[in-house]
């Protein structure tokens, strides 16, 4: 096992889920960032999350077992996931939430294979930016979004007087 | 069909849906289970029964060849249009809104078109109708539009988050302090709580004379609606999703329940419902049919200072069939040992 383990708490917010299955928001800071690579020692389709484990390297070289909790089995099969999408003996880079309790839990939002591949459908779909959203996912809502300005600057529509609500 | 539901007090229904915290001080009266609008309806049904009954009763009549020049076939032609006419006034099944089908997520089917940005920036369990509203609010004001999507989505969560936050009783909190993720229920299978009842998973509703069956995915729950008019059952224990009676109000369907277990919330951590919580549903589709709106409005006088009212889109998905939904207990061990010295 030659899986390199870092850990990095990215203060850039990214997820409030849309959904979660449990208490996400207990489980996990959802406003900070984890990245956990290392080796898949199993990987289960099981309901109410889909679980990784892994083993990774710390820093003083002791290896470390993971876990990372995705979505629902319904949820990954019909985005293409299979009882096989991941192997034991991968190497993966899982990107996701860290656990509130310092536990060695991961809710992932993206597993990139070695071979490059990024295997999407975690928890926290609704952040934008390099998680949870595919390239394509993302291009599609940033193109809605253009037609969406053009549109209003078309119609001449005005904003609504006021800022926006406060509270 | 003003006033249909006032949890809170004496808000038109128009404010209830839109303003709903700004009612929430004026009083508490009862809400009234049974629109005007629905009562119309139950008579038109009653005429209409009635005519149709007294011309099966005369047509009996006429088939005695005695009676039946003598006046049976005029008096049976004028019952059987009232009969028709009566039944048209009456909009029981024609106004009804056809809510049937399976609809489905945006995690489960992402890259349908029909998904627009709202549904990415505000969207489901966690989306308060006030932020929705902020949401709106930043979408349209030319000031953000150099701002990228992901900044918008942070913005506009940072804002949800405060308000649903903002809304815990003293006592909601002490009811989350102390609770640790462990003891999730949820790590034990047990199911979650009404307020997550669908989850992320599809659900499929079918509708029938007397009431509509809503099966969720999630957990394999399957929860009635009954829309004949009763009351709540006088005697109901509490359960995981409660005891429901529904009415239609124009294309909507208006769902209470009450008699709802507590549960964890899932709005933030640890945060609980109380016995006394009490949810209406409003379920809308589009009118081009391909999307259904949940907008349900939480009423717990323990836990809430103020109504909170979140708002999800589903979109219409005939070629989507609901899986079983097993939990694995292995999920349970998975959490237990791994904490690293």
């Amino acid at each position: 096992m030659t899986g390199r383990y870092s850990l990095a708490l990215l203060l850039m917010v990214l997820a409030w889920p849309v959904f979660a299955h449990h208490n996400a928001a207990s489980h996990y800071q959802l406003d900070k960032s984890i990245t956990v690579e290392g080796v898949v020692t199993s990987f289960r389709m099981v309901n109410p999350h889909v679980l990784v484990y892994l083993d990774a390297k710390s820093p003083s070289g002791d290896i470390q077992h993971w876990i990372a909790e995705g979505n629902s089995v319904g949820v990954l099969e019909r985005v293409g996931w299979k009882a096989d999408s991941l192997k034991s003996g991968e190497k993966v880079k899982i990107v996701g939430r860290p656990s509130r309790d310092g536990s060695n839990l991961v809710l992932w939002t993206t597993i990139t294979k070695e071979n490059g591949t990024i295997l999407y459908g975690g928890v926290a779909v609704s952040a934008f930016g390099e998680e949870g959203v595919s390239p394509e996912e993302h291009q599609r809502l940033e193109d809605l979004r253009k037609r969406q300005i053009e549109e209003r600057s078309q119609s001449g529509q005005q904003p609504p007087p006021g800022s926006p609500p406060q509270k | 069909m003003q006033n249909i539901i006032r949890p809170y007090g004496r808000c038109s229904r128009q404010q209830f849906r839109v303003r709903v915290n700004h009612c929430a001080s004026e009083s508490s009266t009862p809400p009234p289970r049974v629109s005007r609008a629905h009562g119309i309806v139950r008579a038109g049904q009653h005429i209409a029964g009635s005519a149709i009954l007294g011309a099966h009763r005369i047509k009996w009549a006429c088939a005695r060849p005695r009676w039946a020049l003598a006046g049976c076939l005029p008096a049976l032609l004028i019952l059987l249009c009232s009969a028709h006419i009566a039944h048209a006034l009456a909009p029981v099944d024609q106004a009804r809104p056809d809510l049937q089908g399976i609809w489905v997520t945006r995690e489960t089917m992402p890259q349908d078109p029909r998904w627009k940005i709202e549904d990415f920036l505000c969207n489901g369990a966690f989306c308060s109708l006030s932020q929705r509203d902020y949401m709106r609010a930043i979408l349209a004001d030319p000031n953000s539009d150099s701002a990228s999507l992901k900044d918008l989505s942070v913005k506009i969560r940072a804002y949800g988050k405060k308000y649903i936050e903002d809304l815990f009783t003293v006592a909601e909190r002490r009811t989350s302090q102390g609770f640790e993720q462990r003891n999730d229920p949820v790590n034990k299978c047990v199911p979650t709580g009404f307020n997550f009842a669908a989850g992320p998973l599809p659900i499929e509703i079918k509708q029938f004379k007397d009431h509509v069956a809503i099966h969720y995915e999630f957990w394999n729950s399957e929860r009635i609606v009954y829309t004949d008019g009763r009351e709540h059952a006088s005697s109901h224990k509490l359960s995981r999703l409660g005891d429901s009676i529904g009415w239609y109000d124009g294309n909507t369907l208006i769902v209470e329940t009450i008699g709802i277990e507590p549960h964890l919330t899932y709005w933030a951590d640890g945060a609980r419902s109380s016995p006394r919580l009490r949810v209406y549903e409003h379920f809308t589709r589009s009118e081009d049919g391909s999307r259904l709106q949940i907008e349900k409005t939480v009423v717990d006088p323990i836990m809430l200072k103020r109504p909170l009212t979140t708002v999800e889109s589903r979109v219409y998905a005939p070629g989507v069939s609901l899986m079983e939904f097993h939990c694995d207990t292995r999920y349970e061990h998975g959490f237990q040992p791994l904490k690293t010295p």
